[in-house]
């Protein structure tokens, strides 16, 4: 290899994670999440988002083949136009299309479950050749020793090994992209807390967003939740990045904060709509340069990262503002036949017509909700289809376009309709105490879910079960308290926000959108199959963040082997407590799951007093509060691990190791 | 030392290539759940049918379920890969449950459906439940045990 070659290969390693520690956190994130993946399909929604990736890596948009498929019906996200049936989440499922080309292309001459095994192989080798380069390592004991364990998992895998169809590779492609995205977003908050507070409190948080949060629950899952929290989380580290740098470096910055939220709205554009307002607000508020050109590149960017999805949407409806999650649904009675690709015209009537009267946003949909807030405004029956009767027949038959003015006036009208009434309905729901509580704090039995869907197990956590870290937050009225305190001290406060610090500027970035992101999705809230209220994912990112900005939390690891310790003692007595409650007390799926949450909940509180106890007084040492902080992550990881070895079982593992061991372990 | 990962990369890449497509060897098995033909000889059932209940749910799942035993199944003879279903049955309530594991050879397995929550308020009275043991491939399917259980909340 050229020196030349060499070193723009490094650079561009730099570029994308930072430095050698950005790296290894990524590789270990996504060999952590391999570990309990399995190939199969947990939330019905799948099926949709599989069959819409086949075509999609076919080179179109509409679904013509019903590669994986439960039963002969339809499934709960098709979308229906004019007798053809779309997917949706188009820009998520365009991330995982090269994956699927490079999957189909290498099984041509591997098996297809070999080839699982030899990228996670893969993964851990060049794990093992990054971490044998770190300072307190030998380097020649650290690559023996890794690779043997490599090599014994890679052999236990292809002595196991059982048959994988090749035909599940999209899916292996699809959930491959998700597992990709949740270590990104690891990554990601890496960057950002290292940014401000260095590289050990960056690194934990790195690690804890993939071990002790719902971020891996989900990250092989293939919903859009992980890749738009992976966005979100990038969009507050460009903005953080807009906000250290100066001139040129700033302006890309804030482009790039632009940019990544522009391509959310491929991916959900009810979701993008609130991240773009926020960003914009959030920016010229605090931005130090408002000029018209600055403001005119954002603008432009903005533009750009929208395209994919309004020509996407123009492909599909002729109208660039009117996304698929607007078009009726599939109706879900309909016997689903999709035409033979290449037939297009108008479909043949192959799908019954009529599907704006189907009712959505039903709670009967065994598996999962179809969709997201967009069912409670009643789907596609909000804003009718312009139908013209002369339709220009393209290659897909849509109508003919749509004038500007319709374009956005239809684009006002979706604007207002959906944003304004969530936003109403969500401040609402702010006034209902008992409400918040089962969405925040303690799950239970939750009056208002419809059990139904998943057999009457309550397998739906509230946010703080599900990230017990989040117990550290309890610190922010005194931290808050005691700015407020030292403000008024001040001579001069800086009232204006674009004279604060970068890092305030930020948080108030953070804050706004999790505050948004939240109030807009509280009136579907609590629902079933949200699991770790998955409607939230970008929120309890975002949480991911704000717990290390507790002062008391990065004193937790200050001391990097103490801190260590304690997190694998605390996983230790979590899996000790979880195993030995689902052995001994004979546990259902429920039953398992809410004892897990009553013990997160347990380790919240410790959390809590441990990290208040630390921030008010100096008779708590870091020490202390380091097994406070350790006790909600080791029974988070352990609700992770449990939900992929016990709780949830289906599919198949995709390292047939993994198989042979969870075997092992007592069942519900 | 230094040569360990260029090795085990060497070796991963001769594993997957040696295995796949273009030599024709398949290392796979077929999956766990696959059956087949073939059959299996049943000697003994064991099921604590006392065990057969119907329970509150525990820490906070506000529901009844139904608490299923085990069922031991003792295999005197396997032939290919046939599989023994577990089949519990409780009409009054709308609940089959159905446990399956392929057998490849003789000795003792243990079926243990997960226990099911009934819809809240759903069970409140005795129901008659029936428990099943077959044994069934592509060539054969039979009923090896079978017995009926009385089954209340509150008994």
């Amino acid at each position: 290899m050229t020196d030349d070659l060499r070193g723009r290969l490094v650079a561009a390693g730099r570029w994308c994670f930072g430095d050698r520690s950005g790296l290894v956190l990524w590789l270990g994130l996504v060999c952590w999440f391999g570990l309990t993946w399995r190939v199969g399909i947990f939330v019905v929604d799948t099926y949709a988002m599989g069959n819409t990736l086949v075509a999609l890596a076919d080179g179109q948009l509409r679904v013509t083949e019903l590669r994986y498929s439960l039963t002969f019906g339809t499934q709960p996200g098709l979308r229906e136009y004019q007798g053809q049936t779309y997917g949706r989440n188009y820009g998520m499922l365009a991330l995982a299309v090269p994956l699927v080309w490079v999957l189909e292309g290498v099984a041509a001459v591997v098996a297809s479950r070999l080839l699982l095994a030899g990228l996670w192989a893969g993964a851990g080798l060049a794990l093992v050749t990054q971490v044998a380069e770190f300072a307190w390592f030998d380097r020649g004991r650290t690559r023996a020793a890794g690779s043997l364990l490599v090599l014994t998992l890679f052999v236990a895998s292809v002595l196991t090994a059982t048959e994988l169809p090749r035909d599940r590779l999209a899916l292996v492609a699809l959930q491959l992209s998700t597992i990709l995205a949740a270590a990104t977003a690891g990554l990601l908050l890496y960057r950002l807390v290292d940014r401000f507070h260095g590289r050990r409190a960056g690194l934990a948080a790195g690690v804890a967003l993939g071990v002790a949060t719902p971020v891996g629950f989900w990250a092989t899952l293939p919903k859009r939740h992980t890749v738009v929290a992976t966005l979100v989380l990038g969009v507050v580290y460009a903005f953080a990045v807009s906000r250290t740098r100066e001139g040129t470096a700033a302006l890309r910055a804030r482009a790039g904060a632009y940019a990544l939220a522009g391509y959310i709205t491929w991916i959900h554009a009810f979701e993008a709509l609130f991240v773009v307002a926020v960003l914009g607000a959030v920016d010229l508020l605090t931005a130090r340069d408002r000029s018209v050109r600055a403001l005119a590149v954002v603008g432009l960017v903005l533009l750009i990262a929208s395209t994919p999805m309004l020509a996407t949407n123009y492909a599909i409806s002729g109208n660039p503002a009117k996304p698929p999650r607007l078009l009726p649904d599939l109706d879900n009675d309909a016997e689903f036949s999709p035409a033979p690709a290449g037939t297009g015209g108008d479909g043949g009537g192959s799908t019954p017509a009529g599907g704006g009267a189907t009712p959505v946003g039903n709670g009967t949909t065994p598996g999962g909700p179809a969709a997201g807030p967009d069912n409670a405004t009643g789907g596609g029956n909000g804003t009718p289809v312009r139908t013209p009767d002369a339709t220009v027949t393209g290659s897909d038959g849509g109508p003919a376009p749509p004038s500007l003015f319709d374009t956005v006036r239809d684009g006002a009208d979706t604007v207002s309709t959906f944003a304004g009434r969530n936003i109403v309905e969500g401040l609402a729901v702010l006034t209902q105490p008992e409400r918040l509580w089962h969405i925040f704090v303690r799950s239970g039995t939750i009056p208002s879910v419809g059990y139904g869907a998943n057999n009457y197990e309550a397998i739906e956590l509230a946010v703080l079960e599900v990230l017990p870290l989040l117990g550290a937050l309890a610190a922010l009225p005194v931290l808050l308290g005691r700015r407020v305190r030292a403000r008024v001290d001040e001579t001069l406060p800086a009232l204006d926000p674009r004279d604060w610090r970068p890092v305030h500027q930020t948080d108030l970035l953070v804050v706004a959108l999790a505050a948004v992101l939240t109030v807009v999705y509280l009136p579907r809230l609590p629902i079933h199959t949200a699991l770790t209220v998955r409607y939230l994912h970008p929120v309890i990112a975002l949480g991911g963040y704000g717990i290390w900005r507790v002062p008391a939390v990065r004193a937790a690891v200050s001391a990097s082997r103490w801190a260590v310790g304690s997190y694998l003692a605390s996983l230790g007595f979590a899996l000790v407590v979880l195993v030995g409650g689902i052995g001994g007390l004979g546990l259902a799926v429920g039953e398992a799951v809410q004892y897990n949450a009553y013990w997160n909940l347990a380790a919240a509180t410790v959390c809590a007093v441990g990290v208040v106890g630390w921030t008010v007084s100096d008779r708590v040492s870091d020490r202390l509060v380091a097994v406070a902080v350790a006790l909600p992550a080791g029974f988070a990881t352990g609700y992770l691990l449990l939900s992929g070895l016990i709780y949830f079982r289906y599919g198949s593992y995709a390292f047939d190791v993994v198989r042979v061991l969870a075997d092992l372990l007592p069942a519900l | 030392m230094d040569r360990w990962v260029p090795f085990a990369g060497l070796f991963v890449v001769f594993v997957l290539l040696g295995t796949g497509p273009l030599t024709g060897i398949d290392v796979t098995s077929a999956s766990a759940s696959t059956f087949g033909d073939g059959n299996a000889t049943v000697t003994d059932v064991t099921v604590d049918r006392s065990a057969l209940a119907l329970t509150p749910g525990r820490f906070g799942t506000n529901v009844t379920y139904l608490r299923v035993p085990a069922a031991t199944v003792t295999t005197d003879t396997v032939t290919d890969r046939p599989q023994l279903l577990y089949i519990v049955s409780v009409p009054g309530l709308d609940i089959r449950l159905v446990e399956r594991q392929v057998v490849t050879a003789p000795g003792r397995v243990r079926l243990a459906p997960d226990d099911r929550a009934t819809a809240p308020g759903r069970a409140d009275g005795t129901y008659d439940a029936v428990l099943t043991v077959r044994v069934q491939s592509f060539t054969t399917d039979r009923t090896v045990a079978r017995t009926t259980v009385t089954v209340g909340a509150g008994q």
